[in-house]
């Protein structure tokens, strides 16, 4: 089993279903519901982890959750997933990558390969 | 008896003729639910097009919304791209949750269906517990997915409100 994942969505079915598909592919997952909860795991389990984050959740958001990051130096990887689609030209040194929802198994599937490469 | 409300096509939005197909989707859908398996039992006899479960894992571009209305079942292609809409084209009027929160249901429903069929397949066409979960969850997203259609339709067009797409 590799690495655990960090998964952050406010939606369950899709905290459910992506937790599923790592499953797949033999990563555990960790879910939470909101950016408060990720920053606090962030600030808890400080390792080189990848972190798929949704931009949009209540409260601290996708971006914040990545400035987090960014501002504590942290080694996670992290991965944002919209449906908005404009987040693509976004640049910070923690950001792994981006993910248009709605997404499929080989669009989760290359960016853990692209995690594991780097 | 329940309706097979949405199925998802291949990635170039083809449909694909009920048969063989639609025998092994009925199939599958009997270990989730009966009233699933006579709903595409119906729509086979009835000469009804519907899509494969297969043609979930390879889907890009296209919903199929089939619903039944005076003896027939009214398909529309619906471009994914045009569902997730970025900011500041144009589409004001409608929220942005919506489109958010479809998706998420769109997501859902993709990943769903592959997980189920790779699981499925991995295990020689045995159903098992995990691959008949995801399946429950691939049909109670699509539900779901119906009605983010229908807000997101009335948004655009409140003039359609009420129709059949």
């Amino acid at each position: 089993m590799t690495a655990p994942v960090l998964i952050v969505d406010d939606n369950a079915e899709m905290l459910r279903v992506v937790e599923r598909v790592l499953g797949y592919y033999d990563y555990a997952g960790v879910s939470v519901a909101s950016g408060e909860d990720a920053v606090a795991y962030l600030d808890a389990n400080v390792d080189r982890y990848l972190c798929m984050v949704d931009v949009t959740l209540p409260g601290i958001t996708g971006y914040d959750v990545l400035d987090h990051v960014v501002a504590r130096q942290h080694p996670a990887q992290i991965v944002l997933m919209s449906g908005a689609g404009a987040v693509g030209a976004l640049d910070a040194p923690n950001l792994l990558g981006f993910l248009q929802k709605p997404f499929g198994f080989e669009d989760l599937k290359a960016l853990l390969d692209v995690f594991e490469a780097g | 008896m329940r309706e097979p409300l949405l199925f998802l096509a291949d990635g170039a939005g083809n449909e694909v003729p009920a048969g063989a197909e639609a025998t092994t989707l009925a199939a599958l859908l009997e270990a989730v639910d009966p009233e699933y398996r006579d709903a595409v039992a119906a729509a086979v006899a009835g000469g009804r097009r519907c899509t494969m479960l297969t043609a979930l894992a390879s889907s890009e571009r296209a919903l199929f919304v089939a619903r039944p209305e005076s003896g027939g079942v009214i398909c529309q292609l619906i471009p994914l791209e045009d569902l997730a809409v970025p900011p500041g084209l144009g589409l004001s009027g409608v929220r942005r949750g919506t489109v958010h929160d479809l998706c998420n249901d769109l997501s859902a429903v993709r990943l769903n269906g592959e997980l189920a069929l790779r699981l499925i397949e991995r295990d020689g066409g045995v159903v098992d517990d995990e691959a008949l979960g995801a399946l429950q969850a691939l049909l109670r997203v699509t539900v779901e997915v119906e009605t983010g259609l229908r807000r997101l339709e009335q948004q655009l067009d409140p003039d359609l409100s009420g129709q059949t797409l």
